[in-house]
């Protein structure tokens, strides 16, 4: 099991700050197949960085109760001067790994042959992730941390790694940040959308495709969800969002809690909660396919009574962000 | 070669973590790892230094050994805290503040003169003696120097005073490797 709570990574250069990640939380169960989704820049190698704990977050937690695999890749992980042969032997070594057992092995897997002793820093990429990728398939990790690639090399490569790590190693976790969709669909059963610096964690890999592909198609459909638009703003700082609330009965100048208030006090369903959110956050109302989306996300048929705080969250995070652009 | 060591030491510590942040990928690997590999090289290699050149102007009759072998190590065991603490404050400061570079250069070659491996503080004038003395280096070779030459020549250090500023870089220096891990940038 991976535990992550409250995961913020702030980066920070030339007097810029910049929230890549912010309120990340999610589990992963020993087995489970998770996608990590997301346009470039969206922060997937930095999640899988930290949840290597290679890089350490800014705030919040990533708790380890399973053998975590460093982040396998096309970067990284290897001294550049050394050769093959050293890095193997240094890696070996700080994993209490048989040498001559891991040797065979990589020797046998990565097809390198003389390149091995050659210094890393002369491979290509496709070499550097095809040693990374041998090495740690002979350490058993219990959860495989796999940045974009694995995927890459000619067909024969392609399909050891699917034998190696599918098939003989079904049972183990596995944290994938991809853009390729079938491969994605083939190989994991649940996803995280990263967009914004917000994680939308999705039970299926399916639906998580679905919602990424859509807010693609349309950035200014649902991603608005999570990124607050200018016309919000504007609203909200005239107190002018009374229409949408009037219609749920409560006062007008009020924030999105007071809604959520009135909810839990009338006992409405739980989708004109959804729906009266929607607007206030927004400042129009939802479209049906993505209120649909979102709706879905809550799982609200599974936990009616849950929804009060998962949209309570929801709404503490978009008034953060509000408060935050303000000021800024 | 005192001198050297800390130099080197210094030199070793730019953007130490920077250039092997990848081997960070592995949990097993910290920063303090990276930084005192290479301060513990550069340590050995200036005791093998030691020895070959010691060795060469012992057989040409031109070197005695130590008077006070215990006094010896222990100006030696003072650079060496020295030189680590430094390497230490230096690796986390460069690589939080990159500018911070540009001013180990002209730092490093200030201390050539200053550092006291060219003079000896019976030498100077008593009222300069104190501000030399405030030196961690200063003391360090003056320690040697005791156990080098041994009651033939005058030496002035303060035993308590270099202790304490020496144990304080290191431990300082600790501090800042704790706190820079979570600055550190991984390609």
């Amino acid at each position: 099991m991976i535990r992550v709570s409250k995961l913020r990574k702030v980066y920070r250069s030339h007097g810029m700050e910049n929230v890549v990640l912010d309120d990340v939380s999610f589990q992963l169960r020993p087995g489970q197949k998770l996608a990590v989704i997301g346009k470039n820049g969206a922060g997937k190698s930095t999640l899988i960085r930290l949840l290597g704990k290679v890089e350490f977050p800014t705030s919040g937690v990533v708790d380890h109760r399973m053998s975590v695999s460093w982040p396998l890749g096309f970067g990284g992980a290897f001294q550049g001067s050394l050769t093959g042969i050293d890095n193997m032997r240094f890696i070996a070594r700080i994993y209490h790994i048989d040498y001559a057992r891991m040797r065979a092995f990589v020797e046998e897997f990565s097809e390198l042959g003389q390149f091995l002793y050659q210094p890393v820093k002369t491979y290509s990429s496709g070499m550097r992730a095809r040693l990374a990728f041998a090495l740690s398939l002979t350490i058993e990790f219990e959860c495989y941390l796999i940045d974009e690639v694995i995927m890459v090399g000619d067909q024969r490569f392609h399909e050891r790694c699917n034998e190696h790590l599918f098939n003989r190693r079904a049972d183990r976790a596995l944290i994938i940040a991809s853009h390729d969709a079938s491969f994605i669909r083939d190989v994991c059963d649940s996803g995280i959308v990263l967009s914004n610096g917000k994680a939308l964690y999705f039970e299926s890999v399916r639906e998580a495709m679905d919602f990424y592909q859509e807010q693609e198609r349309r950035p200014n459909g649902l991603a608005a969800a999570s990124r607050p638009t200018d016309s919000y703003l504007a609203k909200s700082d005239e107190e002018s969002l009374s229409t949408p609330e009037q219609k749920t009965g409560t006062d007008p100048s009020s924030s999105g809690f007071s809604v959520i208030d009135a909810y839990i006090s009338n006992g409405a369903g739980p989708e004109h909660l959804v729906e009266a959110l929607y607007r206030h956050v927004l400042g129009r109302s939802p479209d049906p396919e993505g209120f649909a989306h979102f709706v879905r996300r809550l799982k609200i048929k599974e936990f009616p009574d849950e929804l009060p705080y998962v949209v309570r969250d929801f709404v503490n995070c978009e008034e953060a962000r509000m408060r935050m652009k303000v000021q800024g | 070669m005192p001198l050297l060591l800390w130099r080197h030491s210094l030199a070793r510590a730019l953007f130490c973590f920077r250039s092997n942040a990848s081997l960070l990928y592995h949990k097993q690997v910290t920063v303090l790892d990276l930084l005192f590999s290479r301060v513990i090289l550069e340590i050995l290699g200036c005791f093998l230094a030691y020895l070959v050149v010691s060795f060469i102007f012992f057989t040409l009759g031109l070197y005695e050994f130590p008077k006070d072998w215990g006094l010896f190590y222990l100006g030696w065991m003072y650079h060496i805290l020295y030189a680590t603490g430094t390497a230490l404050i230096i690796a986390c400061v460069t690589e939080m503040y990159e500018w911070t570079e540009k001013l180990i250069g002209p730092v490093s070659y200030i201390m050539v003169p200053l550092c006291g491996f060219l003079y000896m503080v019976d030498w100077l004038p008593g009222q300069v003696q104190k501000f030399a003395l405030y030196l961690p280096s200063v003391n360090a070779y003056e320690i040697v120097r005791a156990g080098q030459f041994g009651p033939d020549v005058r030496v002035h250090y303060n035993l308590g005073y270099v202790t304490f500023v020496c144990l304080g870089m290191v431990s300082v220096g600790m501090m800042m490797c704790r706190h820079v891990r979570y600055h550190i940038v991984i390609e």
